[in-house]
């Protein structure tokens, strides 16, 4: 009998279906990552700017507020170039590339293995979780009373508590969807994100525990040291070479080179990153002998990248062409030729006689700037160019934005990057030849302004992507990727 | 639904020049270790030590040490400068060297200090004044860098 719905009483309603508070939808959280990662890099590539005039005029910009607090004493915020240099080191880390990568292993994982991902609430609950922390924790850099000290390990034990949370959460979930896909060899990007996310919930909480067993300064700071390598070897490389490894054989269309030398270059970056990261315990309570093992383990570091960036230019055969469009592979190839460049400028800041020199200079964060910047970053830029039109359903092609994300991205890499890898030689020698502070300063600021000209560029390219995004998502026309048999999913790119 | 779309690999092995290329790093790593086993790493806390020899050296050629104390510091007109470190050899410092067993050679070379009043000179210039007029910071640099010396 048909009903007339006009007729029917409150109670005759059908109750409507509640739905659940935290989205389970395919790809919510990889999507969810990728937005919270192009607004963390515009946050840090601002919070640079920020930092390079500090350096140069520091005296006129630094800054002390009071904050009254309705108990005890009022809290001091400072913004100096110590305070602004750990935002802009925390919000590239954590922010951009915690983001990015985490985006990129959930949008990776499942196409990879064939499942969905498990636990997608769960995964979104981790986006929630870690933007809460790294929010909390830069914000707490400026306030130097509650702030912890050493490079990335700057936030203090409760932030680094809702952050190891976050992790948990995306750790559990990664492995879940790995466990219950079953597949005994998965592809080498699983292998680098499973090791990038262990080594990163392993360094964290060695860098957030260690201080609460009040060793004392100098055990302290040798553990900070550690960790930010471990960070940057395992996590920053990792989640890169993860995206590359997928990236390149699903932009091309070609099969990759050599799996069995992807999985050895695996082996190896497990092994001697492992070497490698005893390297920054340089300390005079620290045996020589350990910390010049550990300088072996980054010279060693070599093999695997220059294994991997072979094995990935070899995939590119007869695809070559797609390198001069701006896309994934143009930012591929950008991401392996600054991950080239990063091991070789490791590799020679391990030697002691170039550590010497330059050890208290700009030029760590110059090759720490090519490998956060330039290596990882483009990685990334890679992964969301394919994936952002795939993740948010649009039929998107990029635009003169991606050329401007590009080149803006890569000339202000490359330009801060030499300008502070110079300055750290200048400023080194100058130190080796006694000059007085003003002198030193004096001379520095025009790397310096080099230095922030690059970094601007850096927020410009950064600013394209954020647009590009938000033009993709806003202009171009739906379109439907997720596809249910294997031959359109190959159509599509998945 | 996500559907499986597997990554192949043109080639089931690993290339032979790979191999070769990680044993020559593998060397190259395994030599600079070998080389480097023994030393000392600087302290992780406070300043690291800079080494000011070039500004003392430049300092010593304008104030014209070299003329009296020799090229190679062994001595010339005046005594040597090796050995500062184990104190004064000449008799005259020796009462000078018991009482500020850390700064005498400062003292001794800026020369304007009420200790040095009737300590003979024998024709060492006080050097805190004109025309040398070493400031503070420049003779604690040279001292460090006598002390440095054997």
């Amino acid at each position: 009998m048909a009903v007339n719905p006009k007729k029917l009483r409150p109670y005759d309603e059908p109750p409507r279906p509640r739905g659940s508070m935290i989205p389970g939808a395919p790809d919510t959280a990889a999507r969810g990552f990728t937005v919270m990662a192009m607004l963390w890099l515009a946050a840090a590539t601002g919070i640079g700017l920020l930092w390079v005039g500090m350096q140069l005029f520091g005296d006129q910009l630094a800054m002390t507020f009071e904050i009254p607090m309705p108990v005890g004493d009022p809290l001091n915020m400072e913004l100096s170039a110590a305070t602004v240099g750990a935002g802009f080191t925390n919000a590239l880390v954590y922010g951009w590339i915690g983001n990015a990568g985490l985006a990129a292993i959930f949008f990776i994982t499942p196409r990879i293995l064939g499942v969905r991902l498990a636990d997608e609430p769960m995964a979104f609950l981790s986006l929630f979780v870690w933007n809460v922390g790294v929010a909390a924790g830069i914000g707490i850099v400026y306030l130097p009373s509650i702030a912890a000290t050493g490079m990335l390990s700057e936030f203090p034990l409760p932030v680094d508590g809702v952050l190891l949370l976050g992790l948990l959460l995306a750790t559990y979930v990664f492995f879940r969807t790995v466990l219950e896909a079953r597949d005994r060899m998965p592809y080498v990007s699983v292998w680098f994100f499973g090791l990038a996310l262990l080594g990163l919930l392993g360094a964290y909480t060695l860098g957030s525990g260690f201080p609460v067993l009040n060793l004392g300064e100098a055990p302290d700071a040798l553990v900070a040291a550690f960790v930010a390598r471990a960070i940057e070897v395992y996590w920053v490389m990792g989640v890169a070479l993860g995206a590359l490894f997928y990236v390149i054989p699903r932009a091309t269309g070609n099969a990759l080179y050599s799996s069995p030398l992807a999985l050895v270059a695996w082996l190896l970056w497990a092994g001697f990153g492992a070497i490698s990261v005893v390297g920054a315990l340089v300390d005079s309570s620290v045996p020589y002998a350990i910390t010049s093992i550990g300088n072996a383990g980054t010279i060693l570091l070599v093999a695997p990248i220059v294994l991997a960036v072979a094995n990935l230019a070899m995939s590119l055969q007869g695809r070559w062409t797609l390198a001069l469009a701006p896309g994934a592979v143009g930012f591929a190839l950008v991401s392996m030729a600054f991950a080239l460049a990063t091991v070789v400028l490791e590799a020679i800041g391990a030697l002691r006689s170039v550590q010497g020199l330059v050890s208290g200079t700009e030029w760590p964060m110059a090759v720490w700037l090519f490998s956060v910047g330039g290596f990882s970053t483009f990685a990334l830029y890679a992964l969301l160019d394919h994936a952002g039109p795939r993740l948010f359903r649009r039929d998107w092609r990029g635009s003169v934005l991606t050329d401007a994300q590009l080149w803006a991205t890569f000339s202000g890499v490359t330009i801060a990057g030499l300008a502070l890898m110079a300055g750290g030689l200048a400023h080194g020698s100058l130190i080796r030849d006694g000059a007085p502070a003003a002198q030193i300063s004096s001379t520095m600021a025009w790397f310096w302004v080099a230095a922030g000209g690059g970094l601007g560029l850096v927020a410009l390219g950064g600013l394209s992507a954020l647009v590009g995004l938000f033009l993709m998502y806003t202009t171009a026309h739906r379109a439907e990727y997720s596809v249910g048999s294997g031959a359109t999913a190959t159509a599509a790119g998945h | 639904m996500t559907v499986r779309t597997p990554i192949e690999s043109r080639t089931r092995s690993v290339p032979v020049w790979a191999m070769a290329f990680t044993v020559v790093v593998l060397v190259i790593g395994g030599v600079y270790a070998g080389g480097n086993l023994s030393g000392e790493n600087p302290p992780i806390i406070g300043e690291p030590s800079v080494d000011t020899s070039g500004q003392a050296i430049a300092i010593m050629t304008q104030a014209q040490c070299y003329v009296c104390h020799g090229p190679d510091l062994m001595g010339n007109i005046g005594p040597s400068l090796r050995g500062v470190i184990n104190g004064p050899v000449s008799e005259n410092l020796q009462a000078l060297g018991a009482s500020n067993p850390d700064d005498w050679a400062h003292l001794w070379i800026a020369g304007t200090d009420p200790a040095l009043a009737g300590l003979d000179r024998g024709g060492m210039p006080v050097f805190a004044d004109p025309p040398s007029s070493l400031t503070d910071d420049q003779i604690t640099i040279v001292v460090d860098y006598l002390k440095s010396l054997q």
